[in-house]
């Protein structure tokens, strides 16, 4: 190491005492983002660009549980990364209680044109400032929290760095974690790789892909490729009466009534519990929902409501899981 | 001389393309129902078969989009467009023509066979959603109009999915005889789809005892005729003047920027 960059590296260590770094922080360094064969452009806000400096701000914010009120609760409490950054229990208990709806996954949100179950966020830097007040997930207030971190020995120094100068602020810190969720991407499945011609489906798997993407299991037309979902939302007759009213929370729609997000099937092998409340344990669970168990309301979709039962057979209930388990892409999990 | 004969062409080319001639042309899909105004999902309408209907979606793509000139010259305005009803964004095909008299607009409903496979259009959302997955013949929807109907045992629903079933090419070409001189500015042509004109004729077509129509090769027989007589010309003229059918209904919205005070989490 030469004699400029210790001096260098000096300066910087005195800036952290300070809590402000002394040396001007150099500008962040560009993230190249490889974009997955056939997905779409991704779409990245202009006044937030990704950098190196600020996914690795992101991906510790998004760890530290010094976002919520008694330091309990982090994004990555309810967000596991074995288990495709969703949660396992089909509430995630927060310091003041538990949520009301199943922790979505988080990857490929690059592609997503809207957050939570009712879409009710536009971008993830808007999606990301909800936790944290909320009671029932990490109940804190965002100016303790900007106070915590500009109190923090690293913090300051690390935002400097990402964002190349030294306030730390609401919109900073849920920049840096959507920077950081941006770069969550999958497209390493069997399926793709299938796709690429470098993997062969078992029989079973070719099954279930021909059930999937026919009207005989008709899963393709809201669990779109390459995403495996159509970004919009849908009643799927889960309930007679829905208790929870989903889009029509927003938009007031009586046809919006239990509406939600279509939620992406790739990696669905690591993010049991399903649906929007954790109803459903398993994949099986959630085929003979599809095959014979969902209700016929006025709110189900018609894309359900137009076909007679499926009663699919056990090998074509079978073939099904299998071609959703080579939806997984076991380089999104955490090693 | 080569360069002469250059300048010469130069100035010609320029003559003929006169930015003083050009003008704007605007195309807008407006929807009707027996003439009024499409609205979204409410069980407004009978077609010809009695099934009264309500209509959650309508989305289609037309492609090579172009105006014909006097001379039977075709000026392309557009090679793909998708159309969601209920979204205004995405009404409109806007090109600058070269001034003219033009006689015709053509269109293809949907995509004609020689393109239409998966991965020849863009991947975006508007266009993923419309693909009619490989095991189906490949390529993309032409039409997905979903809603419900009345039925003996109250409400049922119905998918009126149109597309290339079985990989037979099931698309038709639209020719609407026009009169417009574009001599600069803009203009604006509307073009209109009215709904029961796909259950009326020559073939009755009623939701009942219909499901999924993908792999229906006579389905789809029925709605590419039928679809003779489902698209007409509106008005022509200022693109101040020519918009929305009265009546029309969109639904987009901003979920975001509404208010919602529901925490629930996730």
């Amino acid at each position: 190491m030469g004699l400029g960059a210790l001096i260098l590296l000096g300066l910087v260590a005195c800036g952290k005492d300070a809590g402000v770094p002394s040396a001007l922080p150099s500008a962040p360094t560009p993230y190249e983002l490889a974009v997955p064969t056939g997905f779409p452009a991704p779409a990245i806000p202009p006044d937030n660009p990704l950098t190196v400096e600020g996914i690795a701000l992101g991906e510790r914010l998004f760890a530290d549980p010094i976002l919520s009120v008694d330091s309990t609760i982090a994004c990555a409490s309810c967000h596991l990364s074995d288990h495709a950054f969703s949660d396992p229990r089909p509430f995630s208990q927060g310091v003041g209680g538990v949520t009301s709806r199943n922790s979505m996954p988080l990857f490929n949100l690059l592609w997503s044109p809207s957050f939570f179950w009712d879409g009710r966020a536009a971008s993830l830097e808007d999606q990301a400032l909800e936790p944290v007040e909320m009671l029932v997930e990490m109940g804190e207030d965002w100016d303790r929290v900007v106070a915590k971190l500009e109190r923090h020995p690293e913090y300051p120094a690390l935002f400097a760095r990402a964002f190349g100068d030294a306030p730390i602020d609401r919109r900073r810190v849920v920049q840096a974690i959507a920077q950081f969720e941006r770069t969550l991407i999958s497209a390493d499945s069997k399926y793709d790789r299938w796709l690429a011609g470098q993997a062969k489906f078992t029989p079973e798997e070719e099954r279930g892909f021909i059930l999937f993407h026919t009207e005989e299991g008709d899963c393709f037309h809201c669990h779109v490729a390459p995403l495996f979902t159509d970004n919009e939302f849908h009643n799927n007759g889960l309930d007679l009466d829905p208790p929870d009213e989903g889009l029509a929370a927003l938009t007031g729609k009586r046809l919006d009534r239990g509406k939600f997000k279509t939620p992406t099937l790739r990696n669905v092998e690591y993010t049991a519990p399903y649906m929007h409340d954790g109803r459903f344990q398993t994949l099986e669970e959630v085929v003979e929902h599809y095959d014979s168990g969902f209700h016929r309301t006025l709110l189900t979709d018609p894309l359900l409501l137009v076909r007679p039962n499926l009663d699919l057979d056990p090998a074509d209930k079978r073939a099904l899981v299998a071609f959703l388990k080579a939806l997984s892409d076991p380089q999104l999990q955490a090693p | 001389m080569k360069y002469l004969i250059l300048v010469a062409c130069c100035f010609l080319l320029a003559c003929g393309n006169s930015d003083d001639d050009q003008g704007e042309v605007t195309i807008h899909f407006n929807h009707t129902v027996a003439g009024v105004g499409l609205k979204h999902e409410d069980i407004l309408y009978t077609n010809a078969a009695g099934n009264e209907y309500g209509v959650t979606r309508l989305e289609y793509i037309v492609s090579d989009i172009a105006l014909e000139t006097v001379g039977g010259k075709r000026v392309e305005l557009a090679e793909f467009h998708y159309r969601n009803a209920f979204v205004g964004a995405t009404r409109s095909v806007s090109a600058k023509v070269p001034g003219s008299e033009y006689t015709a607009v053509h269109f293809t409903f949907g995509i004609d066979g020689a393109k239409n496979e998966t991965g020849a259009l863009p991947s975006v959302d508007h266009f993923n959603n419309m693909a009619w997955p490989a095991p189906m013949g490949g390529g993309y929807h032409y039409m997905r109009m979903e809603g419900l109907f009345r039925t003996d045992d109250g409400e049922g629903a119905f998918l009126t999915h149109t597309g290339p079933a079985g990989g037979e090419d099931f698309s038709f070409a639209v020719s609407l005889p026009l009169s417009l001189t574009v001599s600069g500015d803009g203009w604006a042509i509307a073009v209109i789809m009215d709904l029961n004109e796909w259950y009326d004729a020559p073939s009755l077509y009623d939701f009942n005892g219909r499901g999924g129509i993908m792999g229906n090769a006579d389905a789809q027989l029925i709605l590419q005729g039928n679809g003779a007589t489902v698209f007409s010309l509106g008005p022509i003229g200022n693109p101040d003047h020519v918009g929305q059918v009265h009546g029309e209904e969109e639904v987009e919205q901003d979920r975001a920027a509404q208010d919602h005070d529901e925490h629930v989490g996730g």
